[in-house]
């Protein structure tokens, strides 16, 4: 397939919930799961190939992912190799504004940018959670996601005398 | 966020709840070893996840008690705790691992069959040997240095260990690592009253990517010397030290090692023995180009050890002994034999001796360079010192300094160069003479 033809072709995504999207084939390209697909049509099927069904992807979280490919359509993409390595000394504002959303939209892009496989939005959706977690305290971090302490003092202490073994390597 | 827009009221956010474990995990990538620790706070089921993460391995346990009680309640708490630790270290000081401890260790082995404990911390700190089998597999460097006796380690193999050092251990030790072929670096003590090389010989024949290799042994038998000279290996850097040695080697040995050097001769580059090994391997090891650093440690008549470290250039036409000691004056005399070309020579220590073996051994040396002479009497002057052009004192010794430079003109060097810290007046009118 030649995906540096110079007229980028629309292709079509289908959510979970049956909501049709349309994109350009270079935006969905960012994709690593679709790229797949549509390599396996090989050449010339682009065109003729149908809408692409996403069964793991709801309409509104599908609707964000679009957003983001075609924003970054342009720009080079770590593979999930690289990814590894990444250090977090530069984030583009434009992603930090995006990822501004509620936590289970959060969640659902996460899970969607892990499974389309998109090595640097699901970077930057899981620091995005971690960043959340810095610098607090377990009480604020349980305040935060209103999650119940269901420890007893002795499975506290217990836990405490094991991280003072730990140290950071 | 837009929190306000949460109702934290009546719905958890728990990422847990919501993430399966491999996505929750991705999140704490981002977050250093503490701040992982933190988290672990936070609930039972993050706890639970965070130690079975594979952040884990970020994590480096330690544990080291000033007493025996607080010690066996870590080493229990460790062998029960839920977490999966990748990198423990213990040390066990001077304290013994506790029966009751052992039995839960034995208890909770299996858990730890994925834990690797690290490299050299097994120096002081024993496990149990039913946790190593299950543990230390994996690890790419192993030191070992004990003198514990196995009974079942026939479950242990180390077959990818890259790096290995035993020291002093047993032959049941020793075996453990006979099945190794990856072997980089291998350094071996021999215990004194171990007689029985052919595991090392076979460690030896195993492992031809070897680059390093060390060996102190009691006394090299001739096996091993063979087994040496017909290895595949190409080393970078040679050791060879026997602590109950002949000063000199036998000449079948001689002959072995020479074969060994000529295998070696494109590759090595440090090369330190102790045994006088003759001046035909001596004539070979001078050849090998890339050799920058040899070192002999002469244990001359039995008694005294002479240390020579000799920094030898490519084209041998130099030597440089680098340490401040007495040269052994036979050893030194066959150095200049093997090498008869010197014509830069530089010592620390310079002795009556050895001006008398400079002046027999090196008609052709140009450059001297003495940082102190050892000399009781002056020995006469020589007309091999009438070739020098540049020479480098720093003792303040004027007689003998007079001596190499001479006061007598016609039998004076044409000197492009002189370092010198003598002071006395006679001393300037020389030295103002040559600058004439």
């Amino acid at each position: 397939m030649d995906i540096d033809r110079p007229s980028d072709p629309q292709v079509s995504v289908v959510s979970s919930d049956g909501t049709m999207f349309h994109t350009t084939l270079k935006s969905i390209l960012l994709s690593g799961t679709i790229k797949d697909m549509i390599e396996h049509i090989g050449e010339g099927g682009v065109e003729n190939m149908g809408a692409i069904p996403l069964q793991n992807v709801d309409s509104k979280t599908l609707e964000i992912v679009i957003k983001w490919i075609e924003h970054h359509k342009d720009n080079i993409q770590p593979t999930s190799e690289e990814i590894k390595d990444k250090t977090a000394d530069f984030i583009d504002p434009w992603d930090e504004n995006f990822l501004e959303m509620d936590l289970d939209k959060l969640y659902n892009l996460i899970t969607a940018a892990n499974y389309l496989n998109i090595p640097q939005l699901l970077w930057l959706s899981t620091r995005k959670i971690a960043m959340l977690i810095k610098n607090r305290t377990p009480q604020e971090i349980r305040s935060l996601f209103n999650i119940e302490d269901d420890w007893t003092p002795q499975e506290i202490e217990a836990v405490q005398k094991e991280n003072q073994w730990c140290e950071e390597k | 966020m837009r929190e306000n827009s949460i109702d934290l009221r009546l719905r958890s956010f728990d990422p847990i709840e919501y993430l399966s474990p491999e996505l929750f995990d991705l999140i704490f990538q981002h977050l250093s070893p503490k701040e992982l620790m933190n988290c672990s706070y936070v609930s039972r089921s993050w706890h639970e996840e965070i130690g079975n993460s594979q952040n884990m391995k970020r994590i480096k346990v330690f544990i080291y008690h000033h007493t025996q009680n607080e010690l066996n309640e870590s080493l229990s708490r460790l062998f029960l705790s839920e977490r999966k630790y990748r990198n423990i270290s213990v040390n066990l000081g001077t304290m013994m691992f506790d029966e009751k401890v052992e039995q839960i260790a034995r208890e909770s082995s299996v858990k730890y069959r994925n834990v690797k404990f690290s490299d050299a911390k097994l120096y002081n700190s024993l496990w149990p040997i039913e946790v190593i089998a299950n543990t230390v597999r994996d690890s790419s460097l192993c030191n070992i240095q004990c003198n514990l006796e196995c009974n079942s380690v026939e479950c242990l193999t180390f077959l990818h260990l890259k790096h290995l050092t035993l020291y002093k251990n047993s032959e049941n030790i020793d075996k453990l690592f006979i099945e190794c072929h990856d072997l980089i670096t291998f350094n071996y003590t021999e215990k004194d009253d171990v007689n029985d090389m052919r595991v090392i010989e076979n460690l030896l024949m195993n492992n031809s990517g070897l680059k390093v290799l060390g060996l102190r042994i009691v006394k090299c038998s001739q096996a091993l010397y063979k087994v040496v000279s017909k290895c595949k290996f190409k080393l970078e850097r040679f050791s060879f030290y026997a602590y109950k040695l002949n000063a000199r080697m036998q000449s079948d040995n001689q002959n072995l090692l020479c074969e060994f050097l000529e295998n070696q001769k494109d590759c090595l580059e440090i090369l330190n023995i102790d045994q006088w090994c003759g001046v035909n391997a001596l004539k070979l090891i001078f050849n090998i180009e890339t050799l920058n650093n040899l070192s002999f440690n002469i244990n001359h008549k039995g008694e005294t050890i002479n240390y020579i470290h000799i920094n030898s250039n490519p084209a041998i036409n130099r030597i440089d002994i680098s340490e401040m000691i007495e040269t052994d004056s036979i050893v030194l005399s066959e150095v200049l034999k093997a090498v008869p070309n010197i014509m830069i020579y530089k010592t620390c220590l310079m002795q009556y001796n050895d001006m008398m073996i400079l002046e027999r051994h090196c008609p052709n040396l140009r450059e001297l360079y003495v940082e102190e002479f050892s000399v009781m009497a002056l020995p006469p002057y020589s007309d091999s010192f009438s070739k020098l052009t540049k020479f480098k004192s720093l003792d303040i010794n004027t007689e003998i300094v007079m001596l190499i430079i001479s006061k007598d003109e016609e039998k004076r060097g044409h000197f492009e160069e002189l370092i010198l810290a003598c002071y006395t007046r006679m001393f300037c009118d020389v030295l103002s003479s040559i600058v004439n």
